[in-house]
């Protein structure tokens, strides 16, 4: 039971970054390294909003409208205009708001640790063994946005036209689709989610500097699960939290980094594009 | 035609004099301290064009920068340690393992697309983070590993100014050969493979393997570079390779332009003196080493340099000044045609 929580609730925390980052990859074929240090950030500054006196009714969904508007604005200002260039400029990118943005958790935190501290400190008895509520609110919540957000790309009218965009996006916009709007959308509902994490993440573990170490777990596992597939996502999250857990309970913590990034190669070498993504032609050495 | 071959002939002796004038001032104008950080920013140069080589040139983003110098520093110290490997061939030895975890690492990650060679280098500098300070905590026992003084023959490298002779000598071999590899058909396949790959692969340019040459040739020469900076600072400790540092490698790259050879060493000089600058300013300001936040400043702007300079000066700095001066005659040019 302790260890299916520990799963869940890294995995749930893994996914929801994971798919943030699937999507906006699948859009604008930009990889987000900045996804961790996002939610950190975002975590960060609900504490401090919450450490001002502001009710948790109003924290959060400011948190998740500024972290909306936040995605436009990067979409905008940056992302549109090199899109068109090699893909290693996106990366370049968002490797320096990555570094921008741990940055600036030193310079206005000083390296503090927070937690958001909402008031629920009981626990439920399930099967025999006590569950820490706030747990088991990070592992809904996660795993429900994950349902809410894979839904709206499978089924709405939205999501299928970012299927659309990343299929082929000139063949999309000639169909009627909105790019620029689709593109921009998939950067929101990313942004948001890392909100969303950041703000699950530091309600049950504690946010630091050294915390969005998380967003590279969750690139590892959309990588083993495949780029383009959300199945991947959800599978990959699941196979480098419990090797985590493995590593925890059975050599040392000190290999807690090293283990998911050997899974990776591992898997790369085998099946390159990961899991469940789309085979294509490997090229021989 | 021979006219302007007898006028093109000399220019290059030329220029090499005038180098020659002015890389021997610095000895004799800069205090030790600033010598220093000159000697840091040479080192950093080697680095920074290996890292342009792959990045600039082959297309291929790496956040192992700090893994690879972190690689070459501690396989110094590994050799000088338990077998007391001189300095030419522990410098040697350096950059084969750098050249071998490359492989290894570039290996797998290539084959597919060049983009996971960022995830999988990302990784690696984890994976080296954690095994350098796991070695030096089991093997040295102690927060840092001391290095004994660096010696050429009878030469031995002790204060600023040999090293300084030394490193301007070892940067120019590396701008030499790095230039020489580009012109060549092996660097002109790495180049080709990063701006079409289908093209390429449609001449014969096997791209996959072409990606992993040029990432196996940079790892080298950036653990290379890692082993001079152990020797030259004395001291090796994990703390020192961490992802801001191999970021800020980026923002060298970024800064001078991407592909630039000559830009790569601007860009390293640039970022150097900017933070020791930096450090001179908050000391003068009163807030030496107490405030901690401070600390922040140098990768903020490196973030931020970055994230500008790929908007608006993405050929980097030379290009972009050279740009804004001849904007006007462009247009007018235009307006003829």
């Amino acid at each position: 039971m302790r260890a299916l929580v520990v799963i869940l609730w890294s995995a749930g925390t893994y996914s929801l970054l994971a798919l943030a980052i699937v999507l906006v990859y699948r859009t604008s074929r930009v990889l987000n390294f900045a996804q961790g240090e996002l939610a950190i950030m975002l975590g960060y500054v609900c504490s401090t909003l919450l450490a001002i006196g502001l009710p948790l009714g109003v924290t959060v969904p400011a948190i998740l409208l500024l972290s909306a508007l936040w995605g436009l604005l990067v979409y905008a200002v940056i992302i549109r205009r090199v899109i068109a260039q090699p893909p290693f400029v996106g990366i370049l990118i968002t490797v320096g708001l990555s570094i921008a943005l741990r940055a600036l958790m030193v310079v206005f935190y000083e390296g503090r640790t927070a937690r958001l501290d909402f008031g629920i400190v009981g626990g439920l008895t399930i099967a025999g063994e006590r569950v820490s509520q706030v747990d088991l609110l990070s592992i809904v919540g996660t795993w429900g946005l994950v349902l809410l957000v894979s839904t709206m790309y499978m089924r709405s009218k939205i999501g299928m036209n970012m299927r659309a965009v990343a299929e082929n996006p000139t063949l999309a916009a000639q169909r009627g689709a909105n790019v620029d709007f689709v593109v921009g959308s998939a950067w929101v509902v990313a942004f948001a989610a890392a909100a969303a994490s950041g703000i699950f993440y530091g309600t049950s573990s504690l946010l630091s500097t050294s915390a969005p170490v998380i967003g590279v777990k969750a690139t590892i596992a959309a990588l083993i699960g495949g780029l383009d597939s959300l199945r991947g996502v959800v599978l990959g999250s699941l196979i480098v939290a419990i090797a985590e857990y493995l590593t925890v309970r059975l050599l040392e913590v000190q290999y807690l980094d090293l283990i998911p990034v050997l899974i990776l190669l591992l898997i790369l070498v085998i099946r390159p594009w990961g899991l469940f993504g789309t085979a294509e032609q490997v090229e021989r050495v | 035609m021979n006219e302007t071959l007898a006028r093109k002939v000399p220019r290059p002796s030329l220029y090499l004099i005038l180098w020659l004038g002015v890389v021997a001032v610095p000895p004799f104008v800069l205090s030790p301290h600033w010598l220093t950080v000159t000697n840091l920013a040479l080192i950093a140069a080697i680095a920074a064009v290996a890292l342009n080589l792959l990045v600039g040139d082959s297309g291929q983003v790496s956040l192992g920068q700090a893994a690879f110098l972190a690689i070459g520093a501690f396989t110094v110290v590994a050799l000088t340690r338990d077998l007391g490997t001189p300095f030419p061939v522990a410098i040697a030895a350096a950059g084969a393992a750098g050249g071998v975890v490359g492989l290894l690492v570039g290996l797998p990650s290539l084959r597919f697309r060049a983009l996971y060679i960022a995830v999988t280098t990302l990784a690696l500098h984890f994976a080296v983070a954690q095994g350098v300070s796991i070695y030096q905590r089991t093997a040295i026992g102690a927060d840092a590993a001391l290095l004994p003084t660096a010696q050429l023959g009878p030469w031995e490298l002790v204060d600023p100014t040999s090293w300084y002779v030394f490193l301007v000598v070892a940067l120019a071999m590396t701008l030499v050969g790095v230039s020489n590899v580009k012109r060549s058909f092996i660097g002109r396949r790495w180049i080709a493979a990063a701006d079409n790959r289908l093209a390429a692969a449609a001449l014969g340019v096997p791209v996959a393997r072409v990606r992993l040459e040029a990432f196996v040739f940079s790892s080298a020469l950036v653990s290379l570079a890692g082993a001079l900076g152990a020797y030259h600072t004395g001291v090796v400790t994990a703390l020192t390779y961490h992802l801001g540092l191999a970021i800020s490698y980026l923002a060298m790259i970024v800064v001078g332009g991407l592909g630039s050879v000559p830009g790569a060493v601007l860009g390293a000089f640039i970022i150097v003196f900017s933070r020791f600058v930096m450090d001179e300013v908050q000391r003068a300001a009163g807030f030496g080493g107490v405030a901690g936040y401070l600390s922040g400043l140098p990768p903020l702007l490196h973030g931020v340099i970055i994230v500008v300079f790929l908007l608006l000066a993405p050929r980097g700095i030379v290009i972009g000044i050279q740009e804004v001066i001849r904007r006007p005659k462009v247009r007018g040019e235009a307006a003829v045609a």
